[in-house]
């Protein structure tokens, strides 16, 4: 956070000051509009879901940093990054915020800087839509641009699969290509296999010598597919790990394949459908599919779910 | 070109045949059975910049169940040149399923 504060957005913010381009009275007024329209991060919470909330924000600053740089990159020129950083320069250096040594200290501070940075970057991208240097419009549609993929795309895939037949055996036999044609370009994935689960057969995914995934398509997998303890006993007992750590039960009668991506071949499992869900549609299948069941590990939600809603 | 057909038994190598390290250490020097052959996959933008070979779907059982009489199995992606061909086994009393023609199931000599 500090290096996107230090050596991205704040050097960026004097330098259009320097140059005149906005003035400090511009970031103030920006300012208080920008103040009403944040989210605050909610610092009464259980840690766990702090630290959640702290993960997202930043993601947000970050893409947000991103698109404020490339906005400036084209309104002013920027000679050298390094050098309006200060990182030559003792006397212009941005130095870092130190933090406090407990856990707990430490997220609420991070809470703090973090709301402090939003706050900035938000000032900042009013300030320049008000003076006319940058559309709206334009911001919206290059925040849109940097925003990663979800597992939402898999549980859409997922529900056409159930509802036609037909696009589900070209789903099985090539997904790579079957999905082209729905929008999903898949270029830095070398090849896409669709897993699909039967009465007799349960498959699950790891990747036990990194962390290899269907990142392009399915975005960022959850904390635990990196976590160690599930890289190595879902090879070792997955039977067992299964039970304990997602209580979901193998009959013996299934096959349980663990499949072990090497890089090459990423994996999306598609789950079988779940009882009475006759007559639902794409959207409502699609809310079913958890990101677990993507992996092999949980199954969809069941149909009542959606029906109590 | 692809030496090994669907069904084969294969043994992958112990020592590293290349450049190529992605092969998990509890796979190397096990029989398995070839369960998918996908021929060469280029993967330029992430581990490898020239062509490692021909790409099969290897299928083991599961560590932990030393008879392969368990439902438990491991699949891995493993390039040609780590694996090597394995005898067949003679096979008694044995009946695939419907579902899963495609694969032989064997027991494990260990």
């Amino acid at each position: 956070m500090e290096y996107w504060r230090t050596k991205r957005l704040e050097p960026r913010v004097i330098r259009l000051i320097r140059k005149g381009t906005i003035a400090f009275s511009d970031l103030i007024k920006a300012s208080t509009v920008a103040h009403s329209r944040m989210e605050e991060l909610k610092s009464d919470g259980d840690l766990e879901d702090r630290v959640a909330a702290l993960e997202i924000a930043l993601g947000k600053f970050i893409r947000g940093t991103e698109v404020a740089t490339s906005i400036i990159g084209s309104l002013v020129l920027v000679e050298e990054s390094r050098q309006e950083a200060g990182v030559y320069d003792e006397a212009a250096k941005l130095e870092h915020r130190k933090l406090s040594e407990g856990t707990i200290d430490r997220v609420s501070e991070l809470e703090e800087m973090l709301t402090g940075n939003m706050l900035l970057l938000q000032a900042l991208l009013i300030a320049l839509t008000k003076k006319g240097l940058v559309t709206l419009e334009k911001v919206d549609e290059m925040l849109a641009a940097t925003n990663p993929p979800q597992y939402e795309n898999g549980a859409r895939i997922v529900a056409k699969a159930w509802l036609d037949p037909e696009f589900r055996s070209r789903l099985v036999s090539d997904a790579k290509a079957t999905l082209r044609e729905l929008g999903f370009a898949l270029n830095r994935t070398p090849k896409l296999v669709v897993l699909e689960d039967t009465e007799f057969v349960r498959n699950v995914i790891v990747c036990t010598l990194c962390s290899c995934y269907p990142y392009e398509l399915l975005g960022n997998p959850p904390w635990w597919y990196k976590h160690e303890s599930y890289k190595q006993e879902i090879i070792t007992s997955p039977t067992k790990k299964l039970e304990e750590m997602f209580k979901v039960t193998v009959p013996a009668n299934v096959e349980l394949r663990v499949y072990d991506s090497t890089s090459d071949i990423r994996y999306m499992v598609l789950p079988r459908r779940p009882e009475r869900t006759e007559g639902m549609n794409e959207e409502m299948l699609a809310s079913l599919v958890t990101q677990e069941s993507l992996i092999g590990v949980g199954d969809p939600l069941r149909a009542e779910i959606v029906q109590s809603k | 070109m692809c030496g090994f057909v669907v069904s084969q038994r294969v043994r992958v190598k112990t020592e590293n045949p290349g450049p190529n390290q992605r092969v998990p250490a509890y796979a190397r020097g096990r029989l398995g059975v070839v369960f998918r052959v996908h021929g060469s996959v280029p993967n330029y933008s992430h581990d490898h910049a020239e062509d490692w070979g021909p790409l099969y779907s290897v299928r083991f059982a599961s560590t932990r169940a030393p008879d392969g009489r368990s439902n438990e199995k491991v699949i891995v992606d493993i390039h040609e040149s780590w694996l090597a061909e394995a005898p067949p086994l003679v096979r008694d009393g044995f009946e695939p399923r419907d579902e899963d023609m495609r694969t032989i199931l064997l027991p494990f000599p260990f």
